[in-house]
Parts: structure tokens; C-alpha cells; sequence
């Protein structure tokens, strides 16, 4: 791990031989009145039957940073010198939760006790973490120690959006990036639900890589998701009741727009499937039936009366649709030959399931009988 | 050369070459997905390498399960790791969990590690309730739950007297949000991990379901720790089908499974999931997540596969499975306690991709063939198996008992026709132990600490 060093103490360890070998704090006139806590590993007094398990043979400076980390949370000190602290048991192990969340407590009790304004220490401290985050892409703590920092601003920092793009350069499914985004969009609708912002951003990354289902996800969370939450939320939360009832509102242009987009992006790669969950998604939103798309998937295999076991097939998501459209118009034959040709030769490894969705057929019609 | 084309013709060709259909448009995700396809295929057809001894493999091409060498990994991993590994201390509940379920699944005898796993974990249990990462860290739920299910997987009253279970109450009192879910901790994220986690330990540890007085949750009305949880977990599912962490974010097989089990402890499964779920979109997206030729499960939409998902996404089938068909004695099911039910995914390609791919030459198991192994993945590749090999059924239960769905499972062995010959039965080879599909310890070991917390029961009258 780079030893990165900030602007928030003139303290600390430099450089990182020192930070590997010496005892830093037992030595340091700044840390002469605490009394460390060393590991305790078992019920103190009693027959020691072996080794505790999954143990690690710490190096001497993490063992002693953890000790003082320990004398100073069981007093709840919220100094300075316990956020230098945290910052340097950070960069040896900043997998470590507690003192992710002790450093969030520490900071705004010193904010109080400084005058400092919570804004100001918030930026300083989003300053401090944007070395930290490009190195630990997949952490969970960075994340939520960011969003309870942005969580205390009334406005969205000016270049939010643009570290997020930085950060998803590096890996555009990170899943705890995109739960930071849809938090931050429900924190400042506006303005990145109230504008275009947001929507530019993901189609600049859908066209980058059309298959980045989480890109799309963020499509429909900003479309429509955010928007649906709220009413869910509203009418007791209950989202498989409400969408049923097919009560929600929705603005048709936003649909159309949305059905275009995607319609679009299928054509790029029809056996992509992201692009045609999304549509399923905008189609049942807006409750309109599947059977509108029947002249569109059939596109896909060759027209209305292609062989589906012919190679005039592109997509098995069309088939996979169709199956659906022409269950619904009552034509179970054609239904069941779509969910055979899949489980035959375009999506064999779930033949299970689309022969489960044929038996289904055959209830259909026994309930029909 | 006859006998290898007998063995090579009971893989079925979907297993042996590309798919069917690639589009010819390269991304960064399909550029992957083809390294990922080449780096298993090799593996998946390696009865066919003439290099290769027919005798490694059983009659389906599936190479043995190096027993031996796992359980030696996994040894190893319950001793000491060098300095390096700092970035695990807060992890250290999780890996003692993944080793001790593995050596169970694998047939070990777990129990004589409860010394040693009492003194591993009675430092790490905070004052004010629940268990932290290690000593002196902040109680967190995941970590509370990998110490209770390895207290449990060890058993003994000791083991389980250890938890203080009236702090535990209070902790899981504060962690209970006003929205339904869970924080993980205290000040910490909310997600269906937590949710899920939260209802493990209330229900195995008998704690009672009404909320402590100062539990934020109890500021929106709630009053029991089960209120507005399955409005919540609805919440989670997603227009593909899948389950987020949270509400909006992206269908994600680990945490399916985390809201899934935690339904079922809701209820009987069938009816938390038809009331909270769109089970119909549910069974596409998790049918969606198997791939060939790779055979094993991607957590989500165009991701890679990786082993971990054959427990996350493996172990939501026989949850959905058992929704689909009721109770044992309903439908499809007869009285037996056999299930006459057949998977409705591949569990054969699942055993495939797990056998052939994930297999580490000097044991232990990971995420695919370019991956190192870990405890983790040797967890719950192990448990995909585990669960390829049995068939689990719940009873019909009164749902006004708390709980009593949650500890009514079975399991039995699976028959597994064969997908090239349906006149055989695919044949792991492996025999791994039946787990509990909802606590992922022995049902007997589940159902042990819960016969204890009955038994002693927390004073509740102050509380109500």
C-alpha cells in the first residue's frame, strides 16, 4: 500500500520503512499519557485450549496502532490525534470498518469542537478520500464514509459527478460506486434528477460498453425508478401490490423516448440482454402489453414465419418474448415452439426453465378447458 | 480410442464449445466473457485432452473432488496468516464460518474446534451487544452472524451461552431503521445483508420479536422487528426480476439470496414470496444467471461467472423451488418427505462448472480457473454442490409460530437425470453433506441452539 500522505497532521509516520519497523506511538511525547490495549485473544484466566483461529501475525506497527485505537475508543476521545490515528490504521487495512465509522464520529465532534463549518470539513475530508478511493475500488466502507459526509451538505459538490466518472474509469459495474450514485440522486434530485445530467452520463457510458447492465439499471432508476420508489413509499411500500394495480403515474414522452433508446441499443447487439430487460422494465411500468413488441422481435428471427431453429435467429431474447407475446394472444403452438427452440438450441443450459414455462402453457389451457 | 468418446458423448455439446449465438459488436464485457469461456472450456473438456487419464474422471467427464486437499486448505486456514493479510482482521468471524462449514460439508467433525472457537470469539463480542470484526471493534451484523453460525456449527451449551443475548436484542433494537431495514451497524450501511443477518440470530436465538424501546424504527409505528421488513425487501426487487441491496440499486445474486432467506424466516416461503415478490420475473432473472458453456452462476446481467455465486445464486433455486411447489404434502410434493420436483435450472452444469473450473491444483476452491482459491470460495462452491446434490422440501406449519416454517426443512438426496441421457442419473461423485438452504449450517445444528434459546427463554415482560 502507498504511503499517500494529506494535510491533516504534521505527526504522522512518513515514510514507509519507518511506518513497517519502529514502535511509533510508545515513543511519541504527543501519545505519553495513554495506556494501550493489546490484543486479547480468549477469556482471560481459563485453560488455553490452543491457538485462537484464523489468526494473523500482524506486523508490530499495525498491532501497536490497533492497541492505541483501542485506549482511545474505549474512552470515546474524539481528538485530533485519534483521526491522525485512524488515518494511519486506514492505510494498513482500510477494509477496517470500525475505524472508518470511529473517524466519521470523530470528525464531527471535532467540527463542533473547532468551529469549523460542517461544509468546510466535509470537502477537506472528501479531498482526503479521493486518493484513498481510486486504490480501494471495492470497499465498502469508503463508499458509506463518503455518503455520510455528503449525506451533512445541503448542496451537491460541484465535482461529484465528475469524480464518479473518474472512479467508474476504472470499473464501470463497480456495484458500491452505483449504490453511492442512486443515493446521492434520491439526496439532491436536484439538480441531477431535475436535469439532464445524470442521463447524459450513463448514456456516455452505455456507449462505451452497451453490455453494462449497471450503466442501464441507473437508466431506469433515473427515468423512472427514483420516481417509482417515492410512490411505493407512499402507498405502503408494498412495490409487487402497486405496480400490480398498475396505479403509478408516468410521463408518456419520457416512455416513448425510453422505448426508442432502447429499441436502439438492441439493434447494436440484439443478444445483449440488458437493453432488453430495460424495455421489459419501461414496458411494464408504463403497462403496455408485451404484444406491441411482436413485429419488433420478430425482427430478430427472421420474420413472422421464420424457422425458429434457423439460423435467420440473432437474438434468443426475441424468441424468449415471443414466446410471451404469443402466449398472450392465445396462440400456445407458436408460443411452445419458441420456448422448444430455445431449450433445443439457442439457450439449452435453461431447458429446465423454458420447459417449466411450457408446462405453464398447459395450465393455461386445462384453466381455459 | 473408443472409451473416451463413451465418456466425452455424456457431456452434452453445450458444454463443449462457444454458444450458439455471439454477436459480432466486442465490448470491454464481451471481451471478457470470451476470456472467461476460453479459460474454462479446456477444463470442462479435459477428459477429452489426450493427455489426460480417463480413471481422473467418472463417466459424466467430471474429475473427482480432492477431498484430502481441501480439507488440508482449509486447515490452513484456520491457522495463522502472515502479516500481509491484515486487509481479512475485520473478516477473521468469516473465516473461521467458511472453513468449519466446509470441513462439515466435506464430512469433517467440526465439534472439537468449540474450544477454540469460544476463545476466538468471546473477545470479539462487544458490551453493548452483537459481534464485532475482532477485539475492540464496533459490533457488525455480518460479523455477529458468520460467530453465531460457527458458535452453532460447534455446538454445546458453552458455545452458546457465551452470547449475550439480552445486549444482542437492544443492538438489533438500534440497527432496525424506520423504513423496514436493517443498518449492518451502527451508523453503517442498510441493506437485505443486514436484514437477513438480523432475523438469523432473532430466530435462532429466540430473542423476542418486539422491538426495544429506543429502536429508531419504532419513530414510523413499527413495533416488532418483522414490521414494514417485507414492504422493505420488496422494494429491493428490481425491473429485471433480480433483488438489489437496496431499493434502486442493480439486481445482484448475493444479495437475492440474502432477501430470499430472509422471506423465508418472514413466513412459510410461499407466502412471503408471492405476497412481497413478482416470483415470475424472479424465476427468469435467476434462470438468466447460468451461462454455457461455463455452466456456473453470474451474480449479475452480462457479469462474469464466479464460483461464490453457485451458494448465492445456487442456494435461492431450492428456496424458489419450494415456494413454487408449497409445503411438503401439497402438489407436487408427496407424503414421504421426498420431493417429486425437478430443478428448474441445470444443476448438472452447475456440479460441471464447480468440479472442472473451480478446483485449485493444491486444494482448496475459487471464483475461476485464473483465480486463486480462498476459504470463501471453497464455502460456497462446496455449498453449490451441496445443493446440486439434495432436494429440500418445508412442512406446512401455522404461520401465527414465529419461525416455526424456518425450522421445518428437509432435505433428502437429489436423482439428477442426466442432460445427455435422461435413462441416467448425473453422478457428482462429490457427496457432500445436505445443509439448512436458509441458515447454511446443519439443520440439526440450527435446530440445537434453537432448542436451547427456547429453553431459556429472556425475561420479556419489561419490555412490552
Amino acid at each position: 500500500m502507498a504511503d499517500k500522505t494529506s494535510s491533516t497532521g504534521p505527526s504522522r509516520p512518513k515514510s514507509k520503512s519507518s511506518k513497517k519497523r519502529e514502535p511509533f506511538y510508545a515513543v511519541s511525547p504527543q501519545w505519553r499519557d495513554v495506556t494501550p490495549i493489546p490484543l486479547l485473544d480468549g477469556p482471560p484466566g481459563q485453560k488455553d485450549p490452543g491457538p485462537a483461529l484464523a489468526t494473523i501475525a500482524y506486523a508490530p506497527r499495525y498491532s501497536e496502532a490497533m492497541s492505541y485505537l483501542r485506549a482511545v475508543m474505549a474512552v470515546n476521545e474524539f481528538s485530533r490525534r485519534a483521526l491522525e490515528l485512524t488515518e494511519d490504521i486506514i492505510s494498513m487495512n482500510p477494509a477496517h470498518y470500525t475505524v472508518w465509522l470511529y473517524r466519521a464520529k470523530i470528525l464531527q465532534a471535532l467540527w463542533a469542537a473547532e468551529g469549523t463549518q460542517t461544509e468546510e470539513g466535509v470537502l477537506a475530508e472528501l479531498e482526503w478520500l479521493e486518493g484513498i478511493s481510486e486504490r480501494n475500488l471495492k470497499n465498502y466502507q469508503i463508499w458509506h464514509h463518503r455518503q455520510l459526509l455528503v449525506s451533512l451538505l445541503s448542496k451537491l459538490p460541484s465535482t461529484e459527478t465528475e469524480f464518479l466518472a473518474h472512479i467508474l474509469s476504472f470499473d464501470s459495474k463497480n456495484y458500491h460506486v452505483w449504490t453511492y450514485r442512486q443515493w446521492l440522486c434520491r439526496r439532491f434530485p436536484d439538480p441531477l434528477l431535475t436535469t439532464d445530467m445524470e442521463l447524459r452520463a450513463v448514456d456516455a457510458l452505455i456507449n462505451e460498453d452497451v453490455r453494462n447492465n449497471s450503466a442501464w439499471n441507473h437508466r431506469y432508476f433515473v427515468s423512472f425508478g427514483a420516481d417509482e420508489l417515492q410512490a411505493i413509499e407512499s402507498q405502503g411500500g408494498n412495490r409487487k401490490e402497486i405496480l400490480s394495480q398498475g396505479r403509478l403515474v408516468v410521463d408518456e414522452d419520457v416512455v416513448e423516448r425510453e422505448i426508442n433508446y432502447a429499441k436502439d441499443h438492441i439493434a447494436w447487439a440484439p443478444q445483449n440482454p440488458s437493453p432488453w430487460n430495460y424495455l421489459k422494465g419501461v414496458l411494464r411500468r408504463a403497462a403496455i402489453p408485451l404484444t406491441d413488441m411482436q413485429v419488433f422481435c420478430e425482427g430478430f428471427v427472421g420474420g413472422k414465419h421464420a424457422d425458429l431453429m434457423s439460423d435467420s435467429v440473432r437474438s434468443s431474447h426475441a424468441v424468449d418474448w415471443l414466446a410471451e407475446i404469443y402466449r398472450l394472444d392465445g396462440n400456445l403452438e407458436k408460443s411452445k415452439s419458441c420456448l422448444d427452440a430455445l431449450g433445443k438450441k439457442w439457450d439449452p443450459i435453461r431447458r429446465k426453465y423454458w420447459e417449466f414455462r411450457a408446462k405453464q402453457l398447459d395450465e393455461d389451457l386445462g384453466n381455459e378447458a | 480410442m473408443a472409451s473416451f468418446d463413451d465418456f466425452a458423448s455424456l457431456i452434452p455439446g453445450y458444454f463443449r464449445g462457444p454458444p450458439a449465438l455471439l454477436d459480432s459488436l466486442e465490448t470491454e464485457t464481451s471481451v471478457l466473457q470470451a476470456q472467461t469461456v476460453n479459460e474454462c472450456l479446456p477444463l470442462l473438456n479435459a477428459i477429452n485432452d489426450p493427455s489426460s487419464s480417463p480413471f481422473d474422471y467418472n463417466e459424466f467427464g467430471v474429475p473427482e473432488l480432492e477431498r484430502e486437499k481441501h480439507i488440508q486448505f482449509l486447515k490452513a486456514n484456520l491457522a495463522e496468516f502472515p502479516a500481509r493479510f491484515v486487509g481479512l482482521d475485520a473478516s477473521r468471524p468469516w473465516m473461521v464460518y467458511w472453513a468449519l462449514l466446509s470441513l462439515y460439508m466435506l464430512g469433517e467433525d467440526v465439534t472439537h474446534y468449540r474450544s477454540r472457537v469460544i476463545k476466538t470469539f468471546s473477545s470479539m463480542q462487544d458490551a453493548s451487544g452483537g459481534f464485532g470484526g475482532g477485539f475492540g471493534h464496533y459490533s457488525h451484523l455480518a460479523g455477529t452472524y458468520a460467530a453465531l453460525l460457527s458458535l452453532a456449527l460447534v455446538g454445546g451449551k458453552e458455545a452458546y451461552s457465551l452470547i449475550h443475548r439480552d445486549q444482542m436484542w437492544h443492538w438489533l433494537g438500534r440497527l432496525k431503521q424506520p423504513d423496514g431495514g436493517f443498518q449492518i451497524s451502527e451508523g453503517g450501511e442498510e441493506d437485505v445483508r443486514g436484514a437477513y443477518c438480523a432475523l438469523v440470530v432473532v430466530s435462532l436465538l429466540n430473542l423476542p420479536l418486539s422491538l426495544p424501546a429506543d429502536s429508531p424504527a419504532r419513530s414510523a409505528g413499527h413495533e416488532t422487528f418483522m414490521d414494514g421488513l417485507g414492504e422493505y425487501l420488496s422494494r429491493c426487487q428490481t425491473y429485471e426480476g433480480g433483488i438489489a441491496a437496496s431499493p434502486g440499486n442493480e439486481a445482484h445474486g448475493a444479495y437475492a439470496f440474502c432477501a430470499l432467506a430472509c422471506l423465508c424466516l418472514y413466513s412459510s416461503p410461499h407466502v412471503a414470496m408471492r405476497r412481497f415478490l413478482d416470483i415470475d420475473a424472479l424465476v427468469w432473472w435467476l434462470s438468466s444467471r447460468q451461462y454455457a458453456p461455463e455452466g456456473g452462476l453470474a451474480g449479475r446481467t452480462n457479469k462474469l461467472v464466479d464460483g461464490c455465486y453457485s451458494h448465492w445464486l445456487g442456494s435461492c433455486w431450492p428456496l424458489v423451488q419450494a415456494a413454487i411447489s408449497g409445503p411438503r404434502g401439497t402438489n407436487s410434493a408427496s407424503g414421504d418427505g421426498h420431493v417429486v420436483q425437478e430443478n428448474l435450472y441445470s444443476s448438472e452444469g452447475l456440479a460441471r462448472y464447480i468440479l472442472c473450473c473451480c478446483q485449485a491444483e493444491d486444494g482448496g476452491l475459487r471464483d475461476k480457473p485464473s483465480k486463486p482459491p480462498d476459504s470463501y470460495h471453497t464455502c460456497y462452491t462446496l455449498s453449490g454442490i451441496s445443493t446440486v446434490e439434495h432436494s429440500h422440501s418445508y412442512g406446512h406449519v401455522d404461520d401465527s409460530e414465529a419461525f416455526a416454517s424456518a425450522f421445518s426443512w428437509k432435505a433428502c438426496s437429489a436423482l439428477i437425470p442426466s442432460e445427455a441421457d435422461p435413462t441416467k442419473n448425473f453422478d457428482t461423485g462429490a457427496h457432500v453433506r445436505a445443509i439448512h438452504p436458509v441458515y447454511s449450517v446443519p439443520h440439526e445444528a440450527a435446530r440445537a441452539i434453537r432448542s436451547w434459546a427456547l429453553s431459556h427463554p429472556l425475561d420479556t415482560e419489561v419490555r412490552d
